[in-house]
């Protein structure tokens, strides 16, 4: 009876220290089986629209408040990638790299293993909309240095968070109207869905068109046909209330052509835009363009299409007939 | 007070050529036999005698606890270093979906308050109050600890409180609990905290007062299923009632070296419902005459409320059931809002709005309007009723197998809907990206969605039969005459079906 006793003791102190001894010790064991990778955990934060290295879980997630990921890896390096979401979908792309859009649903995780070869300052983003916050997910706190060092003084800061509703952030001062339409296309949102330099391509399930469209030809789609043009426009586009019908700018081939479309693109831009469906029994595209009447006023618009007809390409004229 | 509890370990005074502890010896109730059980029978450990063995063995609760204790355990864990989202975090899909499905449609049901038999809630306490996980101990003079009938116990061993021994704590309990659903259902932290406590809470009752104190009388979930067990197809009995009359020992209600005395404070010989057996089966093994066992029988054989408490407890349920119904299966964002509303922020008035309403239509606005049916019920009738108290815990009755059912139809989504979440949850029990048996990516795949309504339907059916089953037998209870009892459950049954019409309305729509 005594030794039955003891036996049963010994196994309840072993079920109470083995509920919460065995779970751990695992999980060490899983990260650590091989040393030559070094493991990143990425947690996706919607209230705070940031990704995360912090320990994420049920007991700290309701009350603390999260260090943003600073990502510096060194060049050669293998890692192996955790990516989680702690509340809602998210969906991480780090286009340069070739990684993603990898959609994270919560409380899954996924894995990503890749291997630090390509020297540079990378950033990746949350290309699901995800929340207010979300296009916060693509600051500066979302780069990834390989083999360099984040230098604070020229990436794109923004101190203060870039919820939807809330966009009050002062902008940095700039003279040039483009690279103003560079930094608000990088830090509001844009460049999450229309892809780095507006290039688009980012998949759009059931969607028309498969992708999110480029906006690096946007120059073309309002008839402007060369840089002499572009330059043109963008001078009308400098002006504080912004091209006028009646004000044509000097130098252009295709004045009401080129208004109408530019009217077109701020009306997307501020109203926003449902895509069409590929499937219409299917459901709805996750990647929509949304309204920025509320958070981008005329100037930052004019400035964003500035800095997209600036990235059209055109080709080189020779002068020798070919 | 329900007079189905003991809070004094009851006591018959029976001749006796042993001495029989002072605290039986002090009991005044006459031992009589107990009364006699209606419909069929079969006893389980007669046609099963490995099962017999099995619950006779010393280790059988220990053994079925520890796997339980470890997993809970684990759960907790998770709920606290796990992930937040609530449908990949394994506590709330094992406790919220799993357990409660299995407790309410399967365990409940078919095997009493089995539950209580593997419940890792008082498992530290009763350690501590016993000195002993598997082997009673038994009082010597002299010895450590405090003499209970002939077993030893350590801690304070109070009686608990007499104006406390009944389920009114439980109800409020539960109703409060149920407040605040909306929190721990989506949060495991919350989670977390609330089953802890409920842990912490029963150690610390265990060593204040004697034996079972706090599942008898605290304990949330065991104010259910006492009430539901009523309805259970199983029961722990007495074999024969001439051999409990005959025994001098009482083992089953002071212990032996066997067996502990039962720790829920019921005289097992003479029990007549399963309200407050937790099926440890501590008698079964205690007793020296082998004459407890346990039974199979018909559905809602004990049909016998003892108290307001129990009325209410009744109530409460099917009030929940209703408002749960709405709450969490019915399209209305509204009332998830209200529920939710720290997430939602619809505010606190809001909230304290909702939550005045969900105690209201349980604690005033269902027994009222129970009491005007049953008041006219009475006038209809004619004929010279039962007390007021009598024939009203007659006819609430029958809320013991509509709550039941309707807490079955209101359970079936949740583990047709949301079943997926186990097989995840059970690879990946933290959210850290485990797949232990390759079904950590599992989709989310709702099973035959299309026809819930319709199961819901056929439930609360069924439950409208067995409870105008009910209701009429229960009515010849309160009116011998049979013109009477008809026109007595006339108006009840119209209430019950209103209700049962009610919940269909929901789930169809």
């Amino acid at each position: 009876m005594k030794f039955r006793e003891i036996i049963s003791s010994v196994l309840a102190v072993v079920a109470v220290v083995g509920a919460f001894a065995i779970p751990f010790a695992y999980q060490k064991q899983r990260m650590t089986s091989d040393h030559n990778v070094r493991t990143i955990t990425l947690t996706g934060l919607a209230p705070q629209g940031i990704w995360t290295q912090d320990e994420v879980n049920g007991g700290n997630y309701w009350k603390a408040h999260f260090k943003p990921a600073e990502l510096n890896l060194k060049a050669g390096e293998q890692i192996r990638l955790i990516l989680r979401s702690a509340d809602v979908v998210h969906r991480f792309y780090m286009p340069q790299l070739g990684i993603g859009p990898i959609e994270l649903v919560p409380g899954h995780t996924e894995v990503v293993n890749f291997k630090a070869d390509k020297e540079g300052i990378y950033p990746y983003y949350c290309t699901a909309v995800c929340g207010d916050c979300h296009f916060h997910m693509l600051n500066m706190r979302g780069l990834v240095a390989i083999g360099k060092e984040i230098d604070t003084k020229t990436a794109p800061i923004i101190n203060e968070p870039l919820c939807m509703v809330n966009i009050t952030s002062d902008l940095p001062s700039f003279t040039d109207i483009t690279q103003k339409g560079h930094f608000l296309f990088q830090t509001r949102g844009c460049v999450t869905c229309h892809g780095v330099d507006g290039a688009g391509g980012i998949p759009n399930f059931n969607y028309v068109r498969g992708t999110v469209p480029a906006l690096n030809t946007l120059a073309s789609k309002m008839s402007l046909g060369s840089k002499d043009e572009v330059e043109a426009f963008t001078k009308a586009l400098e002006i504080k209330e912004g091209p006028a019908k009646d004000k044509p700018e000097p130098g252009l081939s295709n004045w009401p052509l080129s208004f109408a479309q530019y009217q077109s693109v701020v009306k997307t831009i501020e109203g926003g835009s449902p895509p069409l469906k590929a499937d219409p029994n299917g459901p709805e595209p996750p990647l929509f363009m949304p309204s920025w009447k509320e958070n981008l006023d005329h100037e930052q618009i004019n400035s964003i299409i500035a800095f997209l007809i600036s990235e059209q390409k055109f080709e080189e004229h020779t002068g020798w007939g070919n | 007070m329900s007079e189905a509890i003991n809070p004094n370990l009851t006591p018959q005074s029976v001749p006796s050529p042993v001495p029989i502890p002072a605290v039986v010896r002090s009991a005044p109730t006459p031992l009589t036999p107990p009364p006699a059980r209606e419909g069929w029978r079969i006893d389980l450990l007669k046609m099963f005698p490995l099962l017999k063995w099995v619950v006779k063995q010393r280790w059988f609760q220990f053994v079925v606890i520890l796997p339980n204790l470890f997993l809970f355990l684990v759960f907790l864990a998770a709920g606290i270093w796990g992930t937040p989202v609530g449908n990949r975090n394994i506590l709330i899909v094992f406790v919220w979906i799993f357990w409660w499905f299995l407790l309410i449609s399967a365990m409940v049901p078919f095997l009493s308050r089995i539950w209580c038999t593997v419940c890792p809630f008082p498992f530290f306490g009763e350690w501590i109050q016993r000195g002993s996980l598997t082997t009673p101990k038994m009082a010597t003079p002299g010895a450590k600890g405090t003499k209970i009938g002939i077993n030893r116990y350590f801690g304070l061993n109070l009686r608990w409180p007499k104006a406390l021994s009944n389920i009114w704590m439980q109800n409020i309990g539960f109703l409060g609990l149920c407040t605040f659903s909306a929190f721990y259902l989506t949060r495991p932290i919350v989670s977390v905290i609330v089953l802890g406590s409920l842990i912490v809470v029963a150690t610390v009752l265990h060593v204040i007062y004697r034996q079972r104190a706090f599942c008898n009388y605290v304990c949330p979930v065991s104010g259910f299923l006492s009430l539901y067990a009523m309805s259970s197809m199983t029961e722990v009995r007495s074999k024969d009632a001439d051999v409990c009359l005959k025994c001098h020992d009482k083992s089953c209600l002071v212990g032996s070296e066997r067996g502990w005395g039962c720790p829920w404070f019921n005289f097992p010989s003479k029990m007549e419902r399963n309200n407050y057996c937790g099926m440890c089966m501590e008698c079964i093994k205690s007793c020296p005459h082998d004459n407890m066992t346990v039974n199979l029988r018909p559905f809602a054989a004990d049909t016998k409320l003892k108290g307001y408490d129990e009325a209410w407890k009744a109530f409460i349920m099917l009030a929940l059931a209703l408002a749960y119904s709405v709450i969490y299966l019915g399209p209305w964002a509204f009332f998830k809002n209200l529920a939710n509303y720290t997430e939602s922020g619809v505010g606190l008035p809001a909230f304290i709005g909702y939550a005045l309403a969900l105690w209201a239509l349980p604690m005033v606005i269902i027994p009222s309007i129970f009491s005007a049916f049953h008041w006219i019920a009475r006038k209809v009738a004619g004929a010279e009723p039962k007390p007021w108290k009598e024939s009203f815990l007659l006819m609430a009755y029958p809320l013991v197998p509509l709550g039941l059912l309707a807490w079955i139809a209101f359970s079936v989504p949740l583990i047709f809907i949301n079943g997926s979440y186990i097989l995840v949850t059970m690879s990946d029990p933290f959210g850290w990206g485990w797949d232990l048996f390759h079904t950590a990516h599992t989709a989310w795949s709702p099973v035959v969605p299309q026809l819930m309504p319709t199961i819901q339907v056929f439930i609360m059916a069924l439950g409208l039969i067995l409870t105008l089953k009910s209701t009429f037998k229960q009515a010849g209870k309160v009116y011998e005459d049979a013109k009477a009892k008809v026109r007595f459950a006339a108006p009840m049954a119209i209430f019950y079906t209103a209700i049962v019409l009610l919940f269909i309305q929901l789930y169809v729509n």
